[in-house]
């Protein structure tokens, strides 16, 4: 009997997977739902109460820091927008050149820009949950950028919340090109060691691409598969060898250290999203 | 039954504070690229201290809430806990149950024990298992200060909102 008592929690256990198992997946479904949600009003709250908090530490700054920080905000939007003025041409001859050489189009976004709710960051995945999600109209797959370039893709989708999986995260591909180049080369995340800015492996580089910490080549987006559109920085090339049956190099490529540190991103919502 | 209830509800309520504080810290450390994670804790109190089917019911809720916030397949930490729950909980009745440093070295124990489990099992996935066994290594010296520090006060957290249920855990030998 009491050897019995012994092995209790363990039958008990056995026959909650075993009921487990046989679940219907609608079920298990809509209890992760149910968990999810009862947990995201705390961390939601919590980025509030952090906004809050950068709220008054904003307003112990004296006048003179504001007059100044205005000042280069005006300069700022100066710029922007003679690069608005700029994009706008751009725009036009490539719509242009699309109607002459009857080339497929680039998809076109619409930006949405998300405050970050929670890092969560291990060893086997890395993920940002946001304050926006099915509300404002996000989808699963749209990319999420920021000023230094891509952020990730979105991975869920919840009544107020998204998740973005970042391109630091061991389960994000992707097909990317050196500046100056076309060739796509194979991008992976996942090499994030402690105390470090997070890398990624590279794969199927031709062999005619050299970088070196003295001269590193920059990685961008290649706009193949449609998800993300081409140009967005990715990373930094530092070095490159011969992978082992010679046809082609591996390398690294190391992530901007923001990433780690990101409280904003703006989320590119397809405007006619593959069916 | 409605006992049972009142201990389950008030520890699941402990687990989503212990949650929401150790998912502000992995906020605030991500930067550094360290992670915080202690399933220890969740489980040590339920397995020492309280009967094998409200305890189980406390920590496969408390796996699950975590199995939510994780891209894992729904209920494969919630399974881990459980099965650590039904180790401790057969140990229990040789150890001194109501000691708090018992209660914070089982912890210590249980995350160890799940962090090489996950290790054995995930490692391959990784792009770079060098890197990755150093970033467990980290995150398991981390996590293992944190459950060591915050272990006494969420013990005492959990006791606390028992007895303020009006629920406390039974003294003496634990009934099955």
């Amino acid at each position: 009997m009491p050897r019995f008592d012994q092995a209790r929690p363990l039958l008990t256990l056995g026959i909650v997977l075993l009921v487990w198992l046989i679940l219907p997946t609608t079920i298990k479904r809509a209890t992760r739902l149910g968990f999810y949600e009862l947990q995201a009003p705390v961390d939601v709250a919590a980025s509030y109460a952090r906004d809050l908090q950068d709220f008054w530490s904003q307003k112990t700054r004296t006048k003179n820091e504001l007059i100044e920080a205005a000042r280069d905000l005006a300069r700022l939007n100066a710029s922007y927008e003679l690069r608005l003025q700029d994009d706008a041409r751009l725009r036009n001859e490539i719509a242009r050149l699309e109607e002459l050489l009857r080339l497929p189009s680039y998809g076109d976004f619409r930006a949405e820009p998300a405050r970050v709710v929670r890092r969560d960051f291990s060893a086997w995945w890395q993920r940002l949950v946001i304050r926006k999600g099915a509300n404002h109209g996000l989808t699963i797959g749209a990319p999420a950028i920021y000023s230094g370039g891509l952020v990730g893709r979105v991975s869920e989708v919840h009544a107020h919340t998204a998740v973005i999986e970042l391109i630091s995260s061991p389960g994000l591909r992707l097909a990317a090109v050196f500046d100056g180049d076309d060739r796509p080369v194979s991008f992976q995340g996942g090499v994030n060691a402690p105390l470090r800015p997070a890398e990624a492996v590279l794969e199927y580089v031709p062999l005619d691409v050299f970088a070196t910490p003295a001269s590193p080549r920059r990685l961008v987006t290649s706009g193949l598969g449609g998800v993300y559109p081409p140009g967005l920085f990715v990373g930094e090339v530092l070095t490159l060898e011969a992978s082992t049956d010679g046809l082609f190099k591996t390398g690294r490529a190391v992530l901007d250290p923001r990433l780690g540190r990101l409280s904003e991103v703006t989320v590119l919502v397809p405007l006619d999203p593959a069916p | 039954m409605l006992r049972d209830s009142r201990q389950v509800l008030a520890l699941l309520a402990c687990a989503g504070i212990l949650n929401a504080i150790i998912a502000q810290l992995n906020h605030a450390l991500a930067p550094l690229a360290l992670t915080i994670s202690s399933p220890g804790l969740l489980i040590a109190f339920a397995a020492l201290r309280l009967p094998a089917k409200t305890g189980l019911a406390v920590v496969l809720c408390s796996g699950l809430w975590l199995d939510a916030t994780a891209p894992t397949p729904f209920g494969r930490q919630a399974a881990l806990l459980g099965l650590a729950f039904g180790l401790l909980h057969n140990i229990a009745r040789r150890l001194p149950r109501e000691d708090a440093l018992v209660g914070v070295v089982s912890a210590l124990f249980t995350n160890l024990a799940l962090f090489v489990l996950l290790a054995v099992m995930d490692l391959g996935v990784l792009p770079d298992s060098g890197a990755g066994a150093l970033r467990l290594l980290a995150d398991l010296i981390v996590s293992q200060v944190f459950t060591t520090l915050a272990g006494p006060w969420f013990l005492a957290l959990q006791n606390g909102l028992l007895s303020l249920a009006g629920t406390p855990p039974h003294k003496g030998p634990r009934p099955v």
